[in-house]
Formats: structure tokens, sequence, C-alpha cells
């Protein structure tokens, strides 16, 4: 019974597949969480990793207060059931569930009684003779579960428990697996890729696609606020209907017209505050869901309802109690092919008087809909909004917001320069609005409290917007808010930014290692850097070659089309394989997927010779100009080529520059350290001395109360005769074992504490552009935890607030190029190497030179290679 | 019509097919066990001791079995002795070696397992033979060849090689599911304790299919016996390299043929009592029920 806590869990294979990505969730204690998605998504990897069958690739896992990373699955007091049954078959029954607990030396009088109250739970008590070949599945599956619930585990593992059940023995043993959660009281983690098991029997459920983690929540927030079209499609069946669609807001409506269809429907602004403004202009392609129920066929509803559409109907599935009408919004689609606005009605009461091909009226209940991205499918209307969208006008340096004239500080005035605009557009994120400013004024209207979140719903004047709440609210509060402006965006009427916020972070890379390691960890970031000033120059020479091409036809361009074509065959071919690696397809699906890659393989080549095709017909066109005008192209063709030199003598100069820092700072870095590791091995020296001597003597008063004990009980055995003496014998071998497993476990405890003592003696740093900072002890737990002795062969990434710099003469030394006043702060955007930092700051001017140290501490780690954060 | 023609002609093509396959088979198995037959029918015949002209002894009795156990310069009992002691040494050390290794190669992911893998495979492709004069060499230097002690030579040699024939064995392993292992694990078990008490127990049909192999190699090799053995007294020789100094020439020959005969008959018997003793754990289905098929 016990918490478990996962912490940016990865699992990359060797062959640098991303299994599972930055898995994070505490679950809490007794509770039924179910993982699902469908195959291949990563949720077995997961649960193989909390059961110690998967190494953890990066990341924490914590069951109870115990990092549990390398434990072994013995040690983590956990029961797995898996899919098939894994029964030894040469056991019965009974030595199937008594096998773990003789494994575990439990008296055999108690094994005898655990086995038989499973047995009583599970009704297996006929069968406890027989050989699993004897049973069906469903008893099988149960003697796995008795076996999983006899060892009274902290966290129970299920991986797809009833797949191989048929319907109706999956039902029963679905209820079976509930109530047994409710009686043993421990957390259950479940796997499926199931939907209805999944809503059925989780009180958490997460859906996990491609490796990604897609939303933790409960089954009726799935159901009711799903983040995106991948969810909103998974949960619920029949599955959702999605139709492709764009909104455009008029006023106090927002109008919802479908593709390829003339009806308009509509929808109150007031439903839709939540959603971003660039998706209500009529032109961003989103993708309304709507789930069949929300549709009705009912002839009252449809009177009463303002958004009617029509459907041809295409067919009928009769389930008693209801009805479900297949058909089309689109009235020309004939048969049951998948159109794009195909939809499913839910008609209740199971009578219907239609009949295929008839054109019925439906009622659409617009509040009930889901609005997803066109493209990147994630809602556009969050539960927790991030952002509120205004309408401003901009004059110069104020801004008109609401019924407020608020003047802007001039780092953000000055993007502006001097522009001017009737209606535009303002971006405030929820979190940008302080209390005790005086920007804004507005009422609470509502709080909602949302997966830990305060969302406070305020009003100034007619306008709703939300912010997340920090403390306790009474409804009806006037809050006076400050607004945060380095957090804000304009945006001109067409929605083109026109002031940008800052950005949360500045990004440092750098290395992690110990003394010893240094030149290692060094060399592998240099590597990389050396490849960051490759790929930056090929991003460069893609555009050179598009400039130069506009001027003369040179034949390093069809080289350049040539390389590009060959790059795509090969990613195209490498996607291939990797999903016929890694995905469970079967034979028909690896068919599917070898001949979408031929397609698009057939595809690259048509696209390439046209490519060629066009370059040889330009190159002709070229060749039939006169000399003086290709002289002339000449000319213009050196400066493009003089231009871009010159760009790309500059990456290289830049990173050339970082190397040059990273290896010349080694020997000082190392010289920093050495006496900080000396120290703290002294220190560590004098612990261990003082732990050591505390261990002996605590060993040896153990060591004499247990030979004692031994001692006694065979006085016992000497001093007794018949049943007595039995007794005695075996509280006798008891007493003997307890000797051998005391000072086992002790020793055990004992060296686990050693390791600590030393792990925490030792010194690492994370070493960022020639400067070393002494990492802490957290740091250094979650990064060796986390990655183990590959974090030597790696480069990380160190994301620092811009709050997080210490001034000091030894640090990295940046150059100020601008100073930007945010009113309450100031920011110092500095240039390091080219790169650009931008430094809280009290005051400074342009042209100084800051050292800056950052705080380690305070930063977010990321392995960079494969993108994995640490802490 | 046309439809029962076709169904003759086919019948009658069948029939042809099978007469010469038969005929075939007929032949290849005289051929086949002519040999045994002879060998089995000499060991009974008393009339002489050299070889004959005929196939069917004149006179049938037991005596040239008597005269392996019982003759006076048969040194036969030593012979199997020996022969069985190593082989029986021999039989237990290499399935165990050979278990271990399997098990290993199929459960275990390590660095250089593939590699060592392939190693292996191409290792076993070389003839034996190929490093007998190695072989020799070193065992003499140990003092191991043609002495009393060579038959501890021998068995190194059987033994020393074994791990090479893992490939089937690790076949079966592979066959067993991993989450048996797994479930084995989480119940708490050891790497030690899940192969002694979960896949051993199941794999009894490779268990007995590898001990066999190790018993027979041993008991009927002749090649590495002779060399090694060949020049040890009499009584420390194998039954192979024994009966062979029996017809090892004309003189022999005439001597001790039907001897000769006997002592192979004696010697098959006990491969196959025990084959037919172990015959019954080739069982299938020795995992049914414990994972989903």
């Amino acid at each position: 019974m016990s918490k478990l806590s996962l912490r940016h869990l990865y699992k990359v294979y060797p062959n640098g597949v991303k299994a599972v990505n930055d898995f994070n969730m505490e679950i809490e204690d007794k509770e039924f969480i179910v993982f699902v998605g469908p195959s291949g998504c990563g949720k077995s990897t997961t649960l193989r990793m909390i059961a110690g069958l998967e190494e953890i690739t990066a990341g924490e896992l914590y069951i109870g207060d115990q990092f549990a990373n390398h434990m072994e699955p013995k040690d983590r007091d956990i029961a797995m059931v898996f899919q098939n049954y894994a029964l030894y078959p040469h056991m019965t029954v009974y030595e199937n569930l008594a096998f773990g607990l003789n494994l575990r030396h439990v008296p055999q009088a108690e094994i005898h009684k655990k086995v038989l109250w499973a047995a009583k739970i599970l009704k297996l008590e006929e069968y406890l003779e027989r050989k699993p070949k004897a049973l069906s599945g469903g008893q099988r599956q149960r003697v796995s579960l008795g076996r999983a619930i006899l060892r009274t585990p902290k966290v129970f593992l299920l991986d797809e428990p009833l797949s191989n059940l048929d319907a109706k023995l999956r039902t029963e043993m679905r209820a079976e697996i509930a109530k047994l959660h409710n009686e043993i009281g421990t957390t259950f983690i479940y796997v499926t890729h199931d939907q209805v098991e999944a809503m059925t029997m989780g009180t958490r459920i997460v859906v996990m696609s491609m490796g990604y983690v897609q939303q933790i929540d409960t089954p009726q927030n799935l159901y009711n606020y799903p983040q995106n079209k991948f969810v909103a499609g998974f949960i619920g069946t029949p599955q959702m209907n999605f139709f492709d669609a764009t909104l455009l807001r008029k006023g106090d409506v927002v109008e919802i017209r479908f593709d390829g269809l003339d009806n308009v429907l509509t929808i109150p602004f007031d439903q839709m505050l939540k959603v971003r403004p660039e998706y209500l202009t009529g032109d961003k392609k989103i993708i309304i869901g709507l789930r069949c129920e929300n549709i009705s066929a009912d002839a009252k509803i449809v009177a009463e309802s303002k958004n009617i559409m029509q459907v041809k109907i295409s067919h009928f599935e009769e389930l008693g109690n209801e009805t479900l009408i297949y058909g089309d919004f689109n009235l020309d689609v004939h048969g049951l092919g998948d159109s794009k606005t195909s939809v499913i009605v839910k008609n209740y009461g199971g009578e219907h008087s239609c009949r295929i091909g008839d054109v019925i009226n439906v009622a659409v209940d617009m509040s009930k809909a889901h609005f997803f991205d066109g493209t990147t499918e994630e809602t556009i209307a969050p539960r927790v909004p991030t952002e509120n969208v205004f309408d401003v006008a901009i004059d110069g340096a104020n801004i008109s917001l609401l019924d407020a004239q608020i003047a802007l500080p001039s780092a953000v005035s000055a993007q502006l320069e001097g522009h001017s605009v009737a209606n535009g557009y303002t971006l405030i994120p929820t979190n940008a609005f302080y209390e005790g400013g005086n920007d804004i004024t507005a009422k609470i209207v509502a709080v909602e409290k949302i997966n830990g979140q305060q969302v406070v719903h305020l009003v100034n004047g007619s306008r709703t917007f939300f912010m997340i709440g920090t403390r306790d609210y009474e409804i009806g509060e006037t809050l006076s808010l400050g607004i945060d402006f380095k957090q804000i965006s304009l945006m001109d009427t067409d929605l083109n930014v026109i002031a940008k916020p800052l950005p949360e972070f500045d990004a440092l890379y750098g290395a992690y290692c110990d003394r010893s390691n240094a030149v290692r960890s060094t060399n592998h970031l240099c590597a990389y850097y050396k490849a960051c000033a490759e790929k930056e120059i090929a991003q460069v020479r893609v555009q050179l070659r598009a400039e130069q091409e506009q001027v003369v036809m040179a034949d390093s361009i069809l080289k350049g089309i040539k390389q590009a074509h060959k790059e795509k065959v090969i990613a195209i071919q490498e996607h291939m394989s990797y999903r016929l690696g890694t995905e469970d397809l079967g034979k028909e699906g690896k068919k599917k997927v070898k001949k979408e890659a031929e397609k698009a393989l057939a595809d690259e080549n048509q696209r390439y010779l046209a490519e060629v095709a066009e370059f040889k017909a330009k190159k002709a066109e070229y060749n039939a100009l006169s000399d003086d005008e290709k002289a002339k192209r000449k000319v213009l063709e050196q400066e493009i080529l003089d231009k871009y030199n010159a760009i790309i003598e500059g990456i290289k100069a830049k990173y050339d520059r970082f190397i040059e820092l990273a290896k010349n700072g080694i020997k000082q870095m190392q010289e920093d350290l050495l006496p900080v590791e000396k120290q703290r091995a002294t220190q560590a020296g004098e612990i261990l001395k003082s732990v050591e001597a505390q261990f002996a003597q605590a060993k040896a008063d153990e060591l004499a109360r247990l030979e004692q004990n031994i001692k006694d009980a065979q006085q016992r055995v000497k001093d007794s005769t018949g049943e007595d003496r039995d007794n005695a014998i075996v509280l006798l071998r008891e007493a003997k074992r307890a000797k051998i497993d005391v000072i086992a476990q002790m020793q055990a405890e004992h060296n686990a504490h050693v390791d600590d003592i030393l792990f925490e003696s030792k010194v690492f740093t994370a070493y960022i552009n020639g400067l070393s900072l002494v990492t802490s002890l957290d740091i250094n737990k979650k990064i060796v935890k986390g990655l183990g002795a590959q974090l030597f062969l790696s480069h990380y990434r160190f994301e620092v607030p811009h709050d997080a710099y210490a001034f000091d003469q030894s640090g990295i030394a940046v150059v100020v190029e601008e100073v930007l006043d945010y009113g309450r702060e100031q920011f110092a955007r500095c240039s390091l190497n080219g790169d650009v930092l931008y430094v809280k700051v009290d005051s400074c001017n342009v042209g100084e030179t800051l050292h800056v140290v950052p705080d380690i501490e305070r930063a977010r780690i990321y392995e960079n290679k494969f993108d994995i954060r640490l802490c | 019509m046309t439809f029962g023609r076709r169904k003759n002609t086919k019948k009658i093509r069948e029939g042809i097919t099978n007469t010469l396959l038969y005929i075939f088979l007929a032949i290849i198995s005289i051929v086949w066990v002519f040999p045994f037959a002879y060998l089995i029918v000499n060991s009974f015949r008393t009339e002489s001791t050299g070889i004959a002209g005929y196939f069917f002894p004149k006179e049938w009795g037991l005596d040239n079995y008597l005269y392996l156990f019982t003759g006076k310069d048969s040194n036969f009992m030593n012979w199997y002795t020996n022969t069985l002691i190593i082989a029986l040494v021999v039989s237990v050390i290499n399935t165990m070696i050979t278990l271990l290794t399997a098990y290993a190669l199929s459960r275990m992911r390590f660095t250089g397992r593939k590699a060592l893998m392939k190693f292996m495979l191409i290792l076993g492709m070389f003839p034996g033979f190929l490093g007998m004069i190695c072989i020799y060499h070193l065992l003499d230097a140990l003092g191991l060849v043609g002495n009393e002690s060579s038959i501890f030579g021998l068995m190194l040699v059987y033994v020393s090689g074994t791990m090479m024939g893992y490939m089937v064995t690790k076949g079966f392993f592979d066959t067993i599911p991993k989450s048996l292992d797994e479930a084995a694990m989480i119940d708490g078990a050891t790497k030690n304790k899940i192969f002694w008490s979960i896949t051993l127990p199941l794999s009894k049909p490779i268990i007995i299919q590898t001990l066999l192999g190790a018993f027979v190699g041993p008991w009927g090799d002749f090649m590495m016996a002779s060399y090694l053995v060949g020049k040890s007294g009499s009584q420390y020789q194998t039954v192979a390299i024994g009966l062979k100094t029996w017809i090892d020439s004309f003189a022999m020959y005439d001597k001790h043929f039907t001897h000769f005969c006997a002592g192979g008959v004696v010697v098959s018997i006990l491969p196959i009592i025990l084959f037919f003793l172990m015959q019954r754990f080739y069982v299938e289905g020795v995992t049914g029920g414990s994972v989903k098929g």
C-alpha cells in the first residue's frame, strides 16, 4: 500500500527509438490507474519499467519513498499479472499460488492459510490440485490474480489481463477485478488497449500514444474535456464524429461552417472565451468533434433547436434501447464510403420510422462540441486556459485594454516602433496577472478548481477573462490587477505579432561531469558543437542555393537537389523500418506499412524528377542569355557567394570559440574541483569511520542477541518432549534462519548507507562555457540516478530563468546589447558569443561586459542528445 | 466421363510412384540393416572364431558372449567399465555445461552475446580432428597419453568442446515463454532459482536429448580414443579401441572375429536400453497451460 511517483521517465532503446517520453505522474495510495492506448504506444513498457523488468533509461521512479530505478523486481514489493497468465505449467494450482511465499520463507502453515483464502476469494478451491493445463482461460487468469494478491504487495500491476478471454468472461472478470481492488485496497496499475475497460475500471486514466502521455484524468473528465483529437476519438463508443470546419466570430456569436457544406451553425461567443482569436477569423482550419449523443433526431428537440442539419441515412444499427443512425451531412454522398462529413447519430427509444436513403433533420448541441486545431489536433479551448485574448487599440506607447488606458513599458513600446493599430489584439497569459497592480480592475465571478490549479473567472465590463489563482478567493471580490508585460504579446489586425514576449528561459549548453571524466565529457560537448555548426551551415547552404538559383544556374544546384532527394529516400526507408521494428503490426499491417513507404518513395521520385526537369528548363533558359547578361549575373552570384561565405565563416567562428572555451577551461575546472574533492573525501572518511564503528557494535550486539535466542531454543528442545519438542524444533530452525536473515539485512542496509556516503562525497560539476559550477547533491542524485554511466557521454542543456544569475568576476563574460525596461523589472539582452541571454539587472549600460554565474539549482537540466528532462 | 478417366489416371500414377518408392526404400533398408544383421548373426556362430564365407552360421551358441566376460585373455570387462565411467562422467558434465551455456545465451543480454554465438557457430564448423595434433601434445605434456590415466585425458577432451553444442538447447529454451521467468522474478526468485525450479522442469525433453547425445558420443568414439589410449595397457582402453585390437591383424581376425561381433552387440545394448527408457520423456506439451499460445 503506497504511493508511486514517476518523474520524467524515459525509455530509449539502443537504436535510438524512444518508447516512452517524459512520463510524469504521481499515483496516490489505493488508486486504480489505467494506462490505455493503441498497441505500440509505450503503456506496457512503462508498466514493465515500474515492475523492474525493463531498465529505465532516464528519470526517477519512487515506490513509496524509495528510489526504485535499480531495485530488483523482487525487492520492489509489487505483484504482476501477465496477459498470457504465465503460470508455472509443471506445478499444480496450489504450488503456483504458494511459489512466491515459499521463496520468501513464509512458514508452511501460513502459506496454507493464505492459499486457501485466495482460492476462496477467487473461487478456485476445487481446482487447487489441478495443473494449469486442465483449467479454462478464465480460471487460469484467476490463478494468476491469486498468485498476485497472496503476497499483499504495495502495488498491483496488471498487463492486459483480460485480452485473452472471450467477451462474456471479460465482462465478468472486469467486475471481479474491480471488486478485488475494493477488497484489498492496494494501488492498482492496469494496462489495456480497450477503452471500455479503462473507462469502467479506472479512478484515473492515462491515455498514451506514440510514447507520449496524451492526457491523465478521471474517466469523466477524459470524456468531457479531451485535450486533443486522439483522446477524443479514443474514448467513447461509438467514436466521436469529426468534421473539418472553420470558425468566424461575428460580434457576440461565432459562426461555424463545415467544409464542403453550406450550413452555418452558431454558438454564443460567451462559450468560446477560452478559444484563441486566430481560430475565430474564418480561415484557420479546425476540427469539430461531436459525440453522437449530442446530435439528436428527436422531433421535439429538433423543433426547439436553432442548429439544425440534414442527414442522409446510409444504414442503422439497432441496439434495443437505442438506435445508431449512420449517415452523412452531405446529401450528395452515396453508399457507405467514409466521407469527411459522415456522421453517427444516437436515437434513444430504439424506434424509428425512417428508411435507408431518407433525409432527416437533426439538432446539433454545439455547446457540447469539442474544437481542435486542424494541424496539431490539440484542443483550442483548454480547460485551464493558458492565455487570454483581448481586443486592444494600440497607440504608440499606450494601449486601451477593456476600460483602461495602460502605458506600455519601454521594452514593449520600443518593439512597436510607433505603430498605431486601432483593432489589434493582445495575448496575456493567465499567469501574467499579479494582484496589487493598477493596470485593470476586475470582479471575480467564479473560481474553478481543475487538477490542483485554480482558474479564476474575472469580469471587467461585459468581458470575462481568466487568471491562475494563487490564494483563496471570494466570489464577488474586486481585484486590482497588474500585468506582467514581459509575458504579453501584441498583434495587429491581421494577427501579425508586433511585440513579442520575453522567452521564459535562456538556454546554455554544457557538460556535466566529475574531475576524472572532464576530458571525456568535454570531448562529447565539442563534438556536439561541431555537429551544430555543420547543421547550421547546411541550412545556410540551402538558402544560398535558393538565392543562387535566382541568378545563375550552377551545376552545384543540381547536386543539391540530388543530395536532398537521397536524404529524403533514406528518411522514408528508415521511417518504414522503424515502424516495422517497433510497432506490433501483424502481417496485414506490415504489408500496409510497406505499401505506404512504396507510395511515398514513388511520390518522392516524381517530385525529384519534376524538380530536375524544372532545373534543366531554367538552365536552358539561362544558357540562351547573351554573354553580357551572363557576365552580369556572374558578378551578382559572386556577391551572393561572398555574403553567404561570410555567414558560414561567422558560424564556424562562433562554434570554434565555444569549443575553445570548453577546451581551455578544463585545466582550471580540474584545479577548482580538486580542493572541494579533497575536503569532501576527508569529511566522508571521518563519517565512514564512525559509521563503520557504530555498525560493528550494532552487529555484534545483534549477533549476541540472536545467538542467545538460538541457545535458548536449543535448551527448550532439550527440555521438552512430544509435541512440544516438535514445536521447539520449528522455533529453533526459525531462530537459526533469523540469524542469517537479520545479519544479511543489516549488512545490506549498511552497505547501502556506505554507498550513499561515498556518493555524497563525490563532486560533480556543470561545465558551461569554461565555467565550472559544483552541483548540489540533489541534482547529482537526479542526473546520476537518471542516466547512470551514460552521463559522461552526453551533453546538456541548462535552461536558466532570467533572474537566476549572480554577478561575479569569475563568471561567463557577456556583452550587454540592449537594456529592456519592463516597468517592474529590467533585463539586459546580452550576447554570449552570438547566442542571446536575457539577464535580470537593476541597472546597466549598453556595451558593458557582465560576468554572470547562472544558478544551476534553479535551472531545468536536459540531456541534449535525446532531449531528456532530468530536473 | 472425362472426370472418371482423369481420376483413374491419377490413381494409376500414384500406384506406380508408390511402388517405385517402396522398392527404393526396401533396397536402402537392406543395405542399412545388413551390417547389423551380419554382426548379430555372427556373434552367435560357434563353429569357428574366424571370418566365414556364408551368412547363416552352422552352429548357434552363446560361446562368444561367454568368452567376452570369462575368457582368460579377454579384457572386455575392463574396457566396458572404462567406457562406461567415461561416458557417464562426460555426459553429466556436458549436459550441465550445455544447459548453462544455452540458458545464458537464451535469457541474458550481455555485450558480445551475438558475436559469441556466431563465433561458436563458426568454430563448431571445423571438424574436431583438426586439433588432434595440438591436443595430443598438450595432453602428452600433462602426462595423459598412453598410460593408465589416459581415460582422464579422454574425459577432458570430450568435455572441453561441449558448449559449442548449445544451439539446439538454446532453441528449446527460447520457446519457454519469457513471461514465466518474469513472473518468477517478481515472485522473488533469483536467476539461479528460476533456472532450477522453472526452466529445468520444463526442459525434460531437451535435457534427455542432451544427455543421450553426450553419452553416446564418448561411448562409441574411436578417433580421439585411438591416439590417447591406443598405446595404454590393454586394461586401460575403451571398448572401441579394445575391440579394434581383436581385428588388427589376420592372426587376430581368425582368433577373435566372432568375439568382436559379440562385443559389438553388447556395446550397442546399453544405448538402446537408454533410448527406450528415456523415450517417454519426449512427450509433447510439457508447457501446456502455462501461457495462452
